[in-house]
């Protein structure tokens, strides 16, 4: 009974492995490497990497980035900012009881057309009614409208990241209620919307 | 950073069950993988602490061969509508890959939960037996 001998390929070594780069927001910083045989399949995969690996600053753990790779040029390959969240753990130490969470989700455009969506939380002193929660959530809105108008992709990711937006909101809402913490819990890049070249993808889709 | 290759370790603790994943970090590449049922042979054994550091071992060793210096480790327990805290094996399946010379960093718990989902199973009055 002659069986016929599969030739069994060893597909690891016929892998090599690319370095992760980090966008430009965060200084093209090397990460840690992916590995594949073909570098077309590169792209499009998703790296997470905690804050603090890329500023080398430990307080910074509880800040998870992901990065999806949009080129790839020799052993590198380039990423894109994709989405921020603090950790599950962190988030939680951070809700406690007697207390109020103001949650709010809003969809904004940058000033070169980056659509985004940020989720901020509001933590409170003590436990607020509704109406001043509709008001907190109200200035949550508003700052982070005016900080997007004013600001272009890069400049405004860095402030909802290393909390300069989180701080403004802290500022304007502590009017209204005492805050124990603002944090930016969560934000996603949605799209692009190019403000000159919209006849461009109206074409496209029709 | 600490230099040389590093990986992500996917944990996935239940009752009944330990798995290992060891990944690149963007989590499409498998380096190594093992479970539970491939380190004993009863199959209630699966989910126990000794069964955990055994398949960690297992896996890790694949990892080194592979070139991996560390790995950070993601701890998940079923999650959804079931248990959400992580099962006997996820403490000893870490401590064995620190014990086999690979390098942990961070441990993070991934759990996934729902923002209110699904009923869970059992009926309205609970599991009678």
């Amino acid at each position: 009974m002659a069986r016929k001998v599969k030739k069994t390929i060893d597909t690891w070594k016929q892998k090599r492995w690319y370095k992760i780069i980090a966008p430009e927001i965060f200084g093209k910083t090397e990460l840690k490497e992916t590995i594949t045989d073909d570098p077309n399949k590169l792209i499009g995969r998703k790296a997470e990497v905690t804050l603090a690996d890329l500023i080398n600053d430990w307080s910074k753990q509880n800040i998870k980035l992901t990065f999806q790779i949009e080129r790839v040029d020799g052993d590198k390959a380039y990423t894109g900012f994709r989405s921020h969240e603090l950790t599950q753990d962190y988030m939680r130490s951070l809700v406690r009881r007697k207390m109020s969470m103001i949650a709010g989700n809003f969809l904004v455009t940058t000033k070169d057309g980056y659509v985004v969506r940020v989720k901020p939380h509001c933590f409170t002193l003590r436990r607020v009614k509704t109406t001043k929660k509709e008001k907190i959530r109200v200035i949550m809105e508003e700052t982070v409208n005016n900080s997007a108008k004013k600001l272009d992709f890069n400049q405004f990711m860095q402030g909802v990241v290393l909390g300069k937006l989180a701080s403004d909101i802290y500022k304007g809402a502590k009017v209204i209620y005492p805050l124990r913490r603002v944090e930016i819990g969560k934000s996603e890049f949605v799209s692009y919307n190019a403000l000159k070249s919209q006849p461009e993808s109206s074409a496209v889709s029709a | 950073m600490a230099k040389g290759k590093w990986g992500v370790a996917h944990i996935y603790a239940s009752l009944n069950n330990t798995i290992i994943t060891i990944t690149d970090l963007t989590g499409a590449e498998t380096i190594a993988r093992c479970s539970g049922g491939m380190v004993v042979k009863a199959s209630r054994n699966e989910g126990s602490p000794y069964a955990a550091m055994q398949l960690a071992l297992t896996a890790a060793e694949k990892a080194k061969e592979k070139g991996l210096v560390g790995v950070d480790v993601k701890v998940r327990a079923p999650g959804g509508n079931k248990s959400r805290s992580p099962g006997p094996g996820s403490q000893a399946a870490i401590r064995a890959l620190a014990r086999a010379g690979l390098r942990v960093g961070r441990i993070e718990d991934v759990t996934p939960t729902p923002h209110d989902g699904c009923m869970p199973k059992g009926g309205g009055r609970g599991r009678r037996i």
